[in-house]
């Protein structure tokens, strides 16, 4: 079976979603449970999670920025990959300003960093510097870059940046069905825990 | 999979927990009122019955950073991820962590819904 997407009950091989800054986070919430990804070998209410904190940075960007348009978040699956894009128009940020090296495999990031714990008081508790460092975790293919107001991509310092592109990729479960099945996953995970 | 399943398997809650001294970050991600599920990126170790202070962050409710006192009472691995159940300690957290755990239950049950 063609794996596929479902949104709310409607298949789908691509579907793109829209976050107008302005909206309520909770309907971003609830998007994003309507959601019944293709069988991956990742728990997906954690792609949910990691999805919603890219979106959450980007909404806040453009808030901070008085930038009107939405957040586009464009998810995908070829059969072998499931795919997202999740594009703003927030004039990107400095990554030196993250807590970790942005470039770092994410096994190596220590979130109890003396960097990472200054990150938090400098935000005074309410950021935890997680959102970035998840999608990477949670995602084997991360890329982060910046556009210019043509999309082409550009460096952080060109003073040219319209926004941050952030595209991630995850391997399809072989021979899954068309959408996560946990009784599917856990027998597998049964299989893998008994050498088989 | 049956639409039973599909249904209870999804949550509609969000908001950041950090264990400080187990360094582990995750998600809340189902709220009650005795306690909250929480889900963590990778397998979740600690033995039943521990005590944990939880931080929960909730920047996108206007909530300024707090801690809960919790007793981890369940967990269980799910598709690489741990899942674990946190039930409050009674008479252990402050009672404003308290008030601010309650706007989050309130704000994923419908209740005291708020623009953010």
């Amino acid at each position: 079976m063609t794996p596929y997407i479902v949104y709310r009950t409607q298949r789908h091989n691509s579907l793109l979603l829209s976050f107008p800054p302005d909206g309520k986070f909770r309907d971003i919430v609830d998007n994003f449970a309507e959601i019944g990804y293709p069988a991956l070998m990742v728990n997906p209410e954690i792609v949910s999670f990691a999805l919603l904190e890219l979106v959450s940075n980007s909404i806040r960007a453009h808030r901070e920025k008085g930038v009107a348009d939405a957040v586009n978040v464009r998810i995908s699956t070829d059969g072998e990959e499931f795919h997202v894009t999740v594009q703003d128009s927030g004039r990107g940020f400095d990554p030196g300003l993250l807590p970790y090296d942005i470039g770092a495999p994410a096994e190596g990031i220590d979130v109890m960093s003396d960097p990472f714990c200054s990150y938090r008081e400098l935000h005074n508790g309410s950021r935890f510097g997680m959102g970035l460092y998840v999608a990477k975790k949670t995602f084997p293919k991360f890329s982060l870059f910046f556009v210019d107001s043509l999309e082409h991509p550009c460096p952080w310092f060109s003073g040219k940046v319209k926004g941050t592109r952030i595209d991630l990729g995850i391997p399809l479960m072989k021979g899954g069905s068309g959408v996560a099945d946990a009784d599917e996953v856990e027998a597998l995970e049964s299989l893998e825990e008994a050498g088989a | 999979m049956s639409d039973e399943r599909r249904e209870t398997g999804r949550d509609r809650s969000f908001a950041r927990i950090l264990i400080r001294v187990e360094g582990r970050v995750g998600y809340i991600a189902d709220v009650s009122d005795f306690g909250f599920k929480g889900l963590f990126p990778e397998p979740f170790l600690e033995p039943l019955g521990s005590r944990l202070v939880v931080g929960v962050s909730f920047e996108e409710l206007g909530l300024a950073a707090f801690e809960l006192s919790t007793v981890l009472r369940w967990s269980r691995l799910a598709q690489g991820a741990g899942e674990v159940g946190f039930e409050l300690v009674q008479g252990s957290s402050s009672e404003d962590d308290l008030v601010k755990f309650r706007k989050i239950r309130d704000y994923y049950s419908g209740g005291n819904l708020r623009s953010t």
